[in-house]
């Protein structure tokens, strides 16, 4: 058990030129939270995830995910992570199974680990008729399983998924959702998504982002649920269009 | 150790998957067959010549007119050749290794991995100097089979397989680190072409610069660094120019990639 959260932004900033990406983001992740990065398109909430998970260093601020310093240590919180991009794309030249290997191998999972690992996540993530096929030229619905089965073979602290159900049909939504629950027992899930409902449903503590800012934060039923979510985003839309005007 | 060997045999894969490799395979199997007959076919044009000439004497005496022999007519311009050909083809093989991870956007999933800048570059590095192990070796099927039958010698012919493996390494490195640079795939093989074409030889260049210039453009080229193997020569201070552009090259990916998690 961490003293702080299990990730801890603080100040971070991230500038694109002029533009600032992020602008002055902190909030703090508790142990085993489902934890929802909420705001509509182009918030910054894919430039937070990318920060978070070590692919993107921020302008300025801290991060310290599973007690260790992202910034100075990048490659150690690597290691206790497991990260599903949006839209993931996968090597079309590796087999699922060649896949969900060479990322164990890189975890540094014993052979033996490495393959019951494998087996679990197979049957759990029902890739049974995919594993020996190339990993991109499998459906949307199978790359998104894939990704995620990728993401928590080494059964990382903490799991961050990017719009893990977009692009997917009700059915393969729905069994992500019944993934990620499943996740939630044993690491703490960020999702990132500007799904509503699926944040009601998931979720325990959501952080709304607005232009790089963080616009709310606190328990889903603080926030009113997604109704309230959904009130907040209006306003800000409204802001927006007053201030073209 | 076992990070970068994971990274290796994974880009070894994706190598073989590609049709590129193929294409190289084929490609240089099929130059250098084309280049070893061609200059043998010639070298036999004109021993018939001199058959119809005073050299004619000269051989029945056993004294053979100097140049007028396998080594220097066939193996020494084929393995020219062969190094223009590995040139041309290099930028090819290496173009997509960062590229292409960027425009598949599968980079994301590889930075996120608990793997260091070198271990990446190490695995794609080491991954393209094996697959052009491969490649090279095709290139000494015609000169061995040559040796084999005629009794040459074959010491040249190991040195110049050794030179032709540190030339497309070089170059391969050139490659890579246009590939870790450049926006896509063309430019990252076009940027390579231009330095490989324009380190090649830099005699050109000489006839405008100073005597001091001229034997900095002499020592540069890639050409002069080469000379030597196919007469049997392996010298300590051309592997070291090799090796210093392999170098060279391997700090300045791993520079590119930690500057695009800056990005």
């Amino acid at each position: 058990m961490m003293d702080g959260g299990v990730v801890e932004a603080k100040g971070l900033w991230k500038d694109y030129g002029p533009l600032h990406a992020l602008a002055d983001v902190s909030f703090s992740i508790g142990e085993g939270e489902v934890f929802g990065l909420l705001g509509r398109n182009g918030s910054g909430k894919t430039t937070l995830l990318r920060i978070l998970t070590g692919y993107r260093l921020p302008t300025a601020g801290s991060v310290r995910v599973a007690g260790i310093d992202l910034i100075r240590r990048s490659r150690a919180v690597r290691r206790r992570i497991g990260y599903m991009p949006e839209h993931p794309q996968l090597y079309a030249d590796l087999t699922v199974r060649g896949l969900l290997r060479f990322v164990g191998n890189v975890h540094g999972l014993s052979r033996a680990r490495r393959e019951s690992r494998i087996e679990a996540l197979v049957t759990h993530f029902g890739l049974g008729a995919v594993i020996d096929r190339l990993a991109g030229h499998c459906s949307k619905g199978y790359r998104a399983r894939i990704s995620l089965a990728a993401a928590v073979i080494h059964e990382p602290a903490v799991v961050f998924l990017d719009e893990p159900t977009d692009g997917l049909d009700p059915e393969q939504r729905h069994q992500t959702h019944e993934l990620i629950r499943q996740l939630a027992g044993g690491s703490t899930v960020v999702l990132s998504t500007h799904d509503l409902d699926e944040v009601g449903v998931l979720c325990s503590r959501a952080l709304v982002l607005d232009r790089g800012r963080v616009a709310r934060t606190g328990a889903v039923d603080e926030l009113g649920g997604a109704a309230g979510i959904a009130k907040i985003f209006r306003e800000t839309r409204e802001r927006d269009r007053e201030q073209e005007t | 150790m076992r990070a970068v060997l994971t990274v290796l045999r994974k880009e070894l894969t994706g190598l073989f998957a590609s049709p590129i490799a193929y294409l190289a395979l084929t490609a240089m199997a099929l130059s250098m067959s084309l280049f070893f007959l061609d200059n043998l076919k010639a070298f036999n044009t004109q021993l018939m010549l001199l058959q119809t000439q005073t050299a004619f004497d000269q051989i029945r005496a056993g004294t053979i007119p100097p140049g007028l022999n396998l080594f220097q007519q066939v193996l020494l311009p084929t393995v020219t050749d062969t190094a223009l050909v590995l040139l041309a083809l290099i930028p090819l093989i290496t173009m997509g290794m960062f590229c292409e991870e960027r425009a598949r956007r599968t980079d994301e999933l590889l930075m996120t991995l608990p793997l260091s800048h070198t271990q990446i570059a190490a695995g794609k590095f080491l991954a393209t100097f094996v697959f052009l192990l491969a490649v090279v070796a095709v290139t000494a099927l015609m000169p061995a089979i040559a040796a084999v039958h005629t009794g040459l010698d074959t010491g040249p012919i190991l040195a110049s397989v050794v030179g032709l493996l540190f030339l497309s390494f070089a170059v391969a490195s050139i490659g890579l680190v246009c590939s870790a640079l450049a926006s896509n795939q063309l430019v990252a093989a076009l940027s390579a072409y231009a330095i490989s074409m324009a380190i090649l030889d830099f005699s050109w260049m000489m006839e405008f610069t100073g005597n001091a210039v001229d034997r900095v453009l002499h020592y540069l080229s890639l050409m002069t660094h080469m000379a030597g193997f196919p007469r049997g020569v392996i010298a300590l201070s051309d592997i070291v120019y090799f090796m210093g552009l392999c170098v060279g090259a391997f700090l300045l990916t791993r520079v590119s990639l930690a500057l695009e998690r800056i990005h």
